[in-house]
């Protein structure tokens, strides 16, 4: 039950929200998003004192397709509850700074594509997934519509649209084609799972599965649409999407494709794996030749979900855990980078970066936070970063040494670009010809939260390891 | 065919209550008819009338699935027809009586067991509507529109006469089961399949598939609304109840000739209609393009006949029937009051009128094939049969031309969620508020049961 609850508080707050008032608002978007956080902390805590799948229910939908409503969670899953509701509580927070238009709709939205991203990590079953999977794409569609910030925000939002459906719709043939190996149609991931699937019809569910995800995350051929969502997106919606809607994808390479498809991921996953490691260096230049903040920040996001991919193509537990492990980094620090983009926004109106300079002088604490975030996004030892990067790399070491040269290579151009962004935001003469107050407290309150997290995660990480252990164990040694 | 009588009946009733100034009773009384007519056929009371018939109509299980979608889709169509002639009140009678009539001869397109009745039937659907696409006199348009949809529908009526007389000519017998044993003692004569050909070439006309849609752009877009509304649902599911009857009674599908026929056809209506359709502006004609599109979708559960076919292809009509008489009517009441038929025009509807918006919203989205309202299942069912029957490659090309499609619906949700001030609040009465609320719980009831809806449609 406690797992339906994770899908039915945000849904049903963001039904009763669009029916009262502005201020009342954003106080139950808040409300319900707290106890979102706290009821993912509680069946976390209960998962560490039994560590047994969390069954949620399971109940008869579609019977002639053979599809149910079957909700769980494992370790793995409730990671992935942890983030994505940590991260939306991140984002509502953000947004109340902000005075927005249709606030009602816009919080709706926001608590509607919680639960559905909540859905989508603990559906057990292919179809049911895929409808989650698929409902999250409409409040983003939404949100970006209509709180977007672009001089063709419709065409950015059709692109975004199109790109993400063509994929998960190719996901969907794919679903159903193993939904009906056996010959009657059963989408449960326990029948889908270790099928005798002949090698050459691995390749093609791979195909439909990997350019499904890949759009999503999104590594190298399929970004286009990525950068401008990102940055014409509000900021608290960003952080959504770069935080969780990536993991979505991230998760389900993971929950999914791993094993399903083995054979395919034993003989393309190199392949992938060197293209993930490209899409690193890729994103990485990209970020280095951009002059707009929340553009560089897009293309620093993408280099990191693009190292989980190669991670998660390694095909065996340390990468893996790897890459679970730096899921939970990247959501937190792509969050601290967004908001500090949207601070920096706050300021002067505008993220391009050549008009701000010297900030470190009026705003000292706003500078050494964004500094803490900026050392987590590098890898710094201490910070959260270095963990997951570490791990990843280790794995990498092991696996393919093109791969590793690429992704080590990018780590050192992240370290270049983000200190020179932070020289050109925060250091050097001022030329802000402005006089800026230091964060007020709500910002210095989610701030401090943040970069208390980063070190926190970085001293003390293991229970994220042990949270996942047995999910990871089980799909490599069945 | 009790249900055709007392249709029949209510429908010549309504036109003298036209002339006795009681019109206020017009509608409760065809809403009954059409609530007790669903009645009869869901308890199959259809009464002992064979010897006056000659064995020509059936009313089997196929005709009763089938029926009942057309008598169901008929209500929204009454109550929207009920808004959209609001101010035309003088001769609402005689159009419900014209709808009633032609609902009549789409029960009787379903349940023919002879090819006289086919052919009655066809008549007796057409030719209302042809007088309907001409109603809006002063119009210029419609004028057009009605002519047009006449003198293509009078040419392929001959088509399908002549077809059926090419078939008479062949075996000497109307009866279906007549024509069935001569083709399995004697085998199928080349006069046999040309007439076929002919009659399939009038359904496909009909069915507005490419290459016989070149009449519903033009018709869509100067008919009034409500027609519309009705040739593109109602229209559709009876012919496609005809199409599927003729095809599997006659056996065709032991030939692969027939499957090639129906695959080329399929694709080529998938590709044709959403391709031109991106390129549209105006409203009416993209749902007419779409509708193109979607039948070309449909014909993939023909080309894989097998007992799931017909309930699948029942889902998918009913799912688009409601959003498609939704859509109409919305965008109806946006043009009677602001005069825009395009989809630019729109832009900005969710300032001052959110209901209306939201309602839009929901047809669209459900166009486009979103969990969890019914477009969606309409779309997996059809997707799920192309996947089970070995056809992945179709299902592939299906889920491509659909992500084109999809477009087309958000270009308009686009304009619609857009932010400006262009379009004043818009006065809707409460009948019509419960109409589109109606219509929106309907939209997300069959998509959420989606199994029962299927268990019920099966024959």
């Amino acid at each position: 039950m406690g797992v339906l609850l994770t899908i039915l508080i945000p849904l049903l707050s963001a039904i009763l929200i669009l029916f009262i008032g502005k201020s009342n608002s954003q106080k139950l978007a808040v409300i319900s998003s707290a106890v979102s956080v706290i009821l993912a902390g509680i069946l976390t805590a209960s998962y560490f004192a039994n560590p047994i799948t969390i069954n949620g229910v399971d109940w008869s939908w579609v019977s002639s397709m053979g599809i149910r409503f079957q909700l769980a969670a494992d370790g793995v899953s409730l990671l992935l509850l942890l983030i994505s509701n940590v991260v939306a509580l991140i984002s509502i927070y953000v947004s109340l700074g902000d005075q927005n238009k249709n606030t009602c709709q816009y919080y709706a939205l926001i608590l509607a594509m919680q639960g559905f991203m909540n859905g989508v990590f603990v559906a057990q079953d292919l179809v049911l997934y895929y409808i989650f999977w698929e409902l999250v794409l409409i409040p983003a569609y939404f949100l970006l519509l209509g709180w977007g910030k672009h001089d063709q925000i419709r065409k950015v939002t059709l692109k975004f649209f199109l790109y993400t459906f063509l994929g998960s719709l190719l996901m969907l043939v794919a679903i159903i084609w193993l939904g009906n190996y056996s010959g009657t149609p059963d989408f449960s991931l326990k029948a889908v799972t270790g099928l005798p699937i002949p090698g050459d019809i691995q390749f093609y569910i791979f195909a439909a599965f990997m350019i499904a995800y890949g759009i999503k995350t999104p590594i190298f051929p399929f970004h286009s649409w990525m950068a401008d969502t990102y940055t014409s997106a509000p900021a608290p919606v960003t952080i959504l999407f770069s935080g969780v809607m990536s993991k979505m994808a991230l998760y389900s390479i993971f929950r999914f494709v791993l094993p399903i498809v083995p054979e395919a991921v034993e003989t393309y996953g190199i392949y992938i794996m060197q293209l993930a490691a490209f899409s690193v260096l890729y994103a990485s230049l990209m970020a280095m030749a951009q002059k707009d903040i929340k553009r560089i920040f897009a293309y620093v996001s993408m280099a990191h979900v693009s190292l989980i991919v190669a991670a998660l193509m390694i095909n065996n537990v340390e990468g893996t855990q790897g890459a679970l492990m730096f899921m939970a980094v990247h959501a937190i620090v792509t969050s601290g980078l967004f908001f500090t983009a949207h601070i920096l926004y706050r300021l002067k109106g505008t993220h391009d970066i050549d008009s701000f300079g010297g900030i470190r002088q009026q705003m000292p604490i706003f500078a050494g936070l964004y500094m803490v975030v900026m050392f987590a996004s590098i890898g710094l030892p201490l910070t959260n970063g270095f963990i997951g990067e570490f791990m990843i790399l280790t794995a990498l070491f092991q696996a393919d040494v093109v791969a590793l040269v690429l992704a080590s290579l990018s780590i050192v151009l992240g370290a270049v670009y983000m200190l020179m962004t932070y020289r050109k935001v925060m250091l050097g003469p001022d030329n802000t010809s402005g006089f800026f107050t230091d964060l007020q407290s709500n910002d210095k309150f989610l701030f401090w939260s943040i970069a208390f997290v980063i070190i926190f995660m970085g001293i003390y990480s293991t229970w994220i390891t042990q949270l996942c252990e047995n999910t990871v164990l089980n799909i490599f040694q069945p | 065919m009790n249900a055709i009588i007392l249709l029949a009946a209510v429908g010549v009733f309504s036109m003298f209550l036209g002339l006795f100034r009681l019109r206020v009773l017009a509608l409760p009384m065809i809403i009954l008819a059409l609530i007790s007519s669903l009645f009869i056929f869901e308890y199959g009371w259809h009464g002992d009338f064979s010897a006056y018939l000659n064995n020509m109509v059936a009313f089997d299980h196929y005709s009763r699935s089938f029926s009942l979608v057309i008598v169901f889709t008929s209500i929204f169509l009454i109550l929207m027809s009920r808004h959209y002639y609001s101010e035309k009140i003088e001769h609402l009678t005689d159009i419900y009586a014209l709808i009633i009539f032609s609902v009549t001869g789409g029960i009787l397109l379903v349940s023919f067991q002879s090819l006289v009745m086919l052919f009655l039937g066809t008549e007796i659907l057409s030719i209302p509507l042809y007088i309907l696409a001409a109603s809006n006199r002063r119009s210029l348009e419609s004028n057009e529109a009605g002519l047009k949809y006449f003198l293509t529908g009078a040419f392929f009526t001959a088509v399908l006469l002549l077809g059926i007389t090419f078939i008479y000519g062949a075996y000497g017998s109307f009866d279906t089961s007549a024509i069935i044993q001569a083709i399995q003692t004697v085998g199928p004569s080349p006069l046999f399949v040309l007439g076929a050909v002919l009659v399939l070439c009038a359904m496909l006309f009909k069915l507005s598939a490419v290459p016989f849609h070149y009449w519903a752009p033009d018709v869509y877009q100067g008919a009034p609304t409500v027609l519309t509304a009705y040739v593109s649902t109602v229209v559709k599911i009876a012919a496609i109840g005809s199409l599927l009857k003729f095809m599997t009674f006659l056996g065709f599908y032991e030939s692969d000739i027939w499957i090639n026929l129906f695959l080329f056809v399929s694709i080529l209506t998938m590709v044709y209609g959403n391709i031109v359709s991106v390129l549209q502006t105006n409203f009416k004609r993209l749902l007419a393009y779409s509708g193109i599109a979607n039948v070309g979708f449909v014909f993939i559960a023909i080309i894989i006949i097998n007992e799931n076919s017909g309930a699948y292809i029942l889902y998918n009509l009913l799912a688009y029937s409601i959003s498609a008489i939704l859509g109409f009517s919305i965008y109806s009441t946006v043009k009677k009051q602001t005069d825009i038929d395009t989809i630019d025009g729109l832009a900005g509807l969710i300032t001052n009128n959110k209901f209306l918006s939201a309602g839009f919203l929901i047809a669209l989205l459900s166009f486009a094939g979103i969990p969890p309202l019914s477009g969606f299942f309409g779309k997996y069912f059809i997707i799920a049969h192309a996947v089970f029957g070995n056809y992945v490659w179709l299902a592939v090309i299906a889920v491509i031309f659909s992500v084109i499609g999809a477009y087309n619906y958000l270009r308009i949700a686009a304009a619609i969620v857009k932010n400006n001030n262009d379009i004043p609040a818009l006065e809707i009465s409460m009948s019509y508020k419960i109409f589109v609320l109606i219509s929106m719980i309907a939209i997300v009831l069959i998509g959420i049961f989606p199994d029962q809806v299927i268990g019920f449609l099966r024959f």
